[in-house]
């Protein structure tokens, strides 16, 4: 619809939501391998990890409490040249410690390894 | 639509997909580099933070100086050659006059003739004078 009153052609709206449903599904995908990076998911819940972009992650988790009520959490990482902030829930940023930030720089090299072999490993670099 | 209608649709899909796919790898990869100059920033600051902190606070007197030269060395004793010289010089000092007095008593005793003796000793003086005159 924007693609449209921004004046853009039939085709290239086209193009547009073609390429728009490619990048989702090939999130989709790399959030599953990112979920899977921080051991097997607890019965009952859910984990994603992904990369929206070169300095956003996203951690969505999912799983059911001691009393049978399910909870969901998700976390924002966002990374600045001067420290790493992140928000949990909509809630307001605060800089991780760097204990922390070491444990996402873990995460985010072993994202970058599985997800290159297990999805772009045809890609011509 | 035909056969290389839909071939063409097929290729030109893959290579949107092959497009699409290249910038997401790239953008995981760029991601891990960048989070990696921030975390060596980090870790960097960090650490000269804990350096500064560990270095006590004292503040530098600049009211007195950085080093204190003493000029008057401690009295030391004289070698034997220094010892020596010393003598000398207070010997010459003492034996100046002595010297004085001995040729002055020479001359007056080879100047005492007993006719002299005979006119008394009030005008020794002039004697003497007269004996160191001739000496000379």
């Amino acid at each position: 619809m924007l693609a449209k009153l921004l004046g853009y052609k039939p085709k290239q709206v086209e193009e547009l939501q073609k390429r728009t449903a490619i990048n989702r599904s090939l999130l989709r995908r790399e959030a599953e391998i990112g979920g899977l990076l921080f051991g097997p998911i607890p019965k009952g819940g859910r984990r994603e990890f992904f990369c929206l972009d070169k300095s956003t992650w996203i951690w969505h988790e999912e799983w059911v409490d001691a009393s049978g009520k399910k909870q969901i959490r998700n976390t924002r990482y966002d990374i600045r040249p001067t420290g790493i902030l992140k928000a949990q829930n909509g809630q307001s940023y605060h800089m991780v410690s760097l204990k922390e930030a070491n444990h996402l720089r873990m995460a985010i090299h072993a994202y970058a390894q599985q997800v290159s072999q297990k999805m772009y490993s045809d890609l011509v670099v | 639509m035909n056969n290389h209608a839909q071939e063409h649709l097929q290729n030109s899909d893959k290579l949107m997909a092959d497009s699409v796919r290249r910038d997401r790898h790239a953008i995981a990869h760029e991601a891990a580099e960048y989070i990696e100059a921030v975390l060596e920033r980090l870790v960097y600051t960090q650490e000269r933070i804990g350096e500064l902190a560990s270095v006590p606070f004292e503040p530098k007197d600049y009211t007195k100086p950085e080093s204190t030269v003493t000029l008057d060395k401690p009295a030391s004793k004289p070698d034997a050659f220094e010892q020596a010289l010393i003598d000398v010089a207070l010997s010459s000092q003492n034996t100046v006059p002595k010297i004085n007095e001995d040729a002055a008593r020479v001359l007056v005793e080879q100047s005492l003739k007993p006719d002299m003796i005979a006119n008394g000793l009030s005008n020794l003086e002039d004697f003497a004078n007269r004996g160191l005159a001739d000496a000379s």
